[in-house]
């Protein structure tokens, strides 16, 4: 297996606030790597640095043997390292073909021929070969989903960053997108993801880690760290998803 | 008594309007409608022009542009057309034509900028990053992705912009067009029949207005189409 991607002593701050701290971590190819942590310990900052959304201010990310920053094409590599966000982010004016195949079209050049067959087995895929035709608003938070999953498939990319894609669905919908990543992860695609869901962050990890305050505070293969979590913040996080009959009082 | 009626003339008077008259000045109507339309349609490509570049520096915050061109904005919608149109044409010695296409730009830019920056605002600026995030170039997620949606939120402004330019152009016989109310003002000079080139002259602004207007408002709701469904 090769590295594929690294980040080393990462750091980012807003203003005053430091959001992501001393972050290093490796990523192989055909690896899953799942994060998790409480909201706003820096998970989304730490995906939108990775895809240049935020700019670099301290530490080194390294991707396919190219050092990340200022001087970076983005375009090139943006189209090698796909990204789903959690709000879908589909261009309504466009039906759910024509949202798949804008990328291949106008950033490789792929003949629309060529581009919408692409589409239409990526479509397939993920279980809307009926919805090619739609437009964004007829389709249910999860199929959405689905098509933005689709859409970022279709740039074939060497690696793909989730960012709580299921964070607003509901239960239903959120098990259909689930399932996509599943199988997605059974393609050895090498990807990202970033969850809430404590049940699917350890199906779908090869690696988890733990952030909390913007930094890493656990690390390792996720049966390990659900078993039995080494510090008293994992634990105490794990706790949260947890209820009993003796919390309604 | 009845009132003398004079079929040399060819005048048959009901309500005491002047019909044959009226039919005689329509080929001079047609031809000048047609300046007036020249000047509209020259005046309001430029300003739809002016107006996408000045959204554009707006929208996409480029230093130093913001100050000059809000006060742009300000300017072409708080000064009358014309005034806008005297000062180019008596100031600036700027021929009638040219001048009355340059003033109808230049107050229509505004307008068409604030509508299309309205547009522009109300896509969501997620959708440049998830369009970024796909390998698109700026100019390109501009143009396939923000602009298009834009459009469509802009789309009843624009169209108001257009009737209501349209119907600014009827100040331009000002620098001496030959624009239908040139028409009708001559019409009331030489024949003294003010109501009937004044009929006329409501007529014909409706024959170039109405299909314009129904036009906006097909194409209102073929968009809202794609935007929320039926
Ligand atoms: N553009 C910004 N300007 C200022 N602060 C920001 C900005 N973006 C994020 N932050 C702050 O950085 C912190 C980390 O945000 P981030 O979105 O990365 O958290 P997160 O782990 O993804 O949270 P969630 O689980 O709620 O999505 C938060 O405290 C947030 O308020
Ligand atoms: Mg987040």
């Amino acid at each position: 297996m090769s590295k594929i991607l690294s980040v080393t002593g990462l750091s980012k701050s807003f203003g005053e606030h430091r959001v992501l701290d001393d972050i290093s971590f490796c990523l192989e190819e055909r690896q899953v790597l799942t994060i998790i942590g409480a909201s706003g310990c820096g998970k989304s900052t730490l995906l939108r640095m990775i895809n240049g959304l935020e700019t670099i201010d301290g530490g080194e990310i390294h991707f396919d043997g190219q050092t990340l920053g200022a001087h970076t094409d983005w375009r090139q590599v943006r189209a090698q390292i796909g990204m789903v966000f959690q709000s879908y982010e589909l261009f309504n004016h466009l039906s759910v073909l024509d949202n798949v195949t804008l990328a291949p079209i106008r950033v490789q050049k792929k003949k629309r021929r060529e581009a919408e067959e692409l589409a239409a087995g990526l479509l397939a895929r993920v279980g809307l070969a009926d919805k090619v035709k739609a437009f964004p608003r007829q389709l249910s938070g999860g199929q959405k989903q689905r098509v933005a999953i689709a859409r970022a498939l279709a740039m074939q990319p060497r690696i793909m960053l989730f960012d709580e894609i299921t964070a607003s669905l509901d239960p239903e919908m959120s098990q259909e997108v689930c399932h996509t990543l599943l199988e997605l992860a059974e393609t050895r695609m090498t990807m990202i993801v970033v969850t809430h869901e404590m049940g699917f962050a350890q199906a779908i990890g090869d690696e988890l880690i733990f952030l909390d305050e913007g930094r890493i505070v656990e690390r390792g293969h996720p049966d390990d760290f659900f078993a039995a979590p080494q510090t008293e913040r994992a634990r105490r996080f794990l706790k949260r998803f947890e209820f009993h009959k003796g919390d309604r009082k | 008594m009845m009132p003398p009626v004079s079929y040399a003339t060819g005048a048959c008077k009901v309500f005491s309007l002047d019909y044959a008259n009226m039919l005689e000045s329509a080929p001079l109507f047609a031809r000048a409608a047609l300046t007036t339309l020249k000047i509209s349609t020259a005046g309001i490509a430029l300003a739809l022009i002016i107006g996408l570049a000045c959204a554009f520096l707006l929208y996409l915050r480029i230093p130093l542009a913001g100050r000059p061109v809000r006060a742009y904005i300000e300017l072409s919608r708080n000064t009358p057309l014309l005034v806008q149109l005297f000062l180019l044409h008596f100031g600036l010695k700027v021929d009638a034509m040219p001048c009355s296409v340059a003033a109808l730009a230049f107050l229509g830019g505004g307008y068409m900028a604030e509508a299309l920056r309205g547009g522009l605002e109300a896509v969501e600026r997620a959708q440049i990053e998830s369009a970024l995030s796909l390998g698109l170039s700026r100019w390109q997620t501009l143009c396939f992705v923000i602009l298009p949606q834009a459009l469509i939120v802009a789309v009843p402004a624009l169209g108001a912009n257009v009737i209501f330019l349209l119907k600014e152009t009827s100040v331009v016989s000002v620098v001496a067009v030959t624009d239908i109310v040139a028409v009708a003002k001559d019409l009331i000079s030489l024949y003294y029949e003010t109501t009937e080139a004044l009929i006329m002259l409501v007529l014909v602004y409706l024959v170039l207005l109405l299909p314009i207007c129904l036009a906006i408002r097909h194409l209102e709701r073929r968009v809202k189409h794609v935007a929320f469904g039926n």
